[in-house]
């Protein structure tokens, strides 16, 4: 397995992987840091990718198995039986691609903060400074914002 | 006047937090990418580090070798034998040399054996004779000479004022040149 098909399996896995993750650990960082040492874990042990069934299955297992020793490591409660449904990804896609889909229906001005802030997770002040105006025009600005989505929500 | 932390929709919240965690997930994904890139490079530099330490290692392993098995040392190559080698001889006689461990880096004592004939009483001066003719060219040191009597012969000892090496690479060097046969 060369390095550009081992960087389509990060690709692909990664966000599931992350979900476990967060979903045991509950702590993004910490989540985070876990995947990217399952990561590495599956660089040194590449080889036998190729000879597995189901790489999603083999990298979510990993993963999970890595935040269950830091859990214990933690003495932390660790969850009976966590697993993530087959079809979590392809929601999670589709549940993405429609909440794009809203916000490119925004008016101009309220879909740059949206997507100021929730795409390129620039902070209010990054964004105010960015687009030249007040933190207060800002505030009122995606308060709009949030009013126009739930409204497109509702009408759905 | 608004603030940040206004109340937001739950549904709308949900939405906002999957392109929330969409946008994470790439920013995890490039950080992965990089450090895969990184991985890949190390592997490949590693052999070129392994070489360099390989390349070292030998270095020191032949020098190593070469100050244990070829620098000479006092250490004598052939053991002392009263009964030979017999390294020259001329047509009446046979010599054989042996030497003795070297006490010091500048002297030597060779022990040259006369198998056969016997001596006259004038040993002294048939030592002196002797050793000339079979190395010739190697400083003796005067009266520094002492003879035995044994089954073998008289053995003359002749001292000389180089290491036992010099005395051996002469005596091997008269049997190449086919100045005695052995």
């Amino acid at each position: 397995m060369n390095v550009e098909q081992f960087k389509s399996i990060i690709l692909r896995h990664q966000p599931a992987m992350q979900r476990m993750a967060e979903s045991l650990l509950h702590d993004e960082a910490d989540a985070a840091d876990a995947v990217q040492e399952t990561f590495i874990q599956l660089w040194q042990q590449r080889k036998e990718l190729d000879e597995v069934a189901s790489t999603e299955a083999y990298c979510i297992a990993m993963v999970r198995c890595r935040c269950i020793d830091l859990l214990r490591k933690r003495h932390k409660v660790i969850p009976v039986d966590m697993q993530l449904s087959d079809s979590a990804t392809e929601d999670t896609e589709e549940r993405y691609r429609k909440a794009i889909e809203m916000v490119y229906r925004l008016p101009q001005q309220q879909r740059q903060t949206i997507l100021m802030k929730y795409e390129e997770l620039m902070s209010s002040e990054e964004i105010a400074q960015r687009l030249g105006i007040t933190l207060s025009n800002l505030y009122t600005t995606l308060s709009r914002a949030y009013a126009s989505l739930r409204d497109m929500l509702e009408k759905e | 006047m608004k603030q940040e932390n206004e109340h937001i929709d739950p549904k709308v919240e949900e939405m906002l937090s999957c392109i929330e965690t969409h946008a994470k997930n790439i920013r995890h994904q490039n950080d992965l990418m990089e450090m895969v890139d990184n991985l890949a490079e190390a592997e490949v530099s590693a052999p070129k580090r392994h070489f360099w330490l390989y390349w070292a290692g030998a270095t020191v392993a032949a020098c190593v070798a070469l100050v244990l098995f070829v620098v000479p040392k006092d250490a004598p190559r052939v053991a002392i034998n009263p009964a030979g080698p017999v390294l020259a001889s001329t047509q009446d006689e046979h010599f054989a040399a042996a030497y003795s461990p070297a006490e010091t880096k500048k002297t030597s004592t060779v022990l040259i054996a006369r198998q056969t004939a016997e001596l006259d009483d004038g040993l002294g001066d048939n030592a002196q004779e002797l050793q000339p003719s079979i190395v010739p060219t190697l400083p003796m040191k005067e009266e520094a000479y002492a003879y035995s009597e044994t089954e073998d012969g008289i053995r003359v000892y002749c001292e000389y004022q180089c290491n036992a090496e010099e005395v051996i690479a002469h005596l091997e060097e008269i049997v190449k040149q086919s100045i005695v046969k052995p």
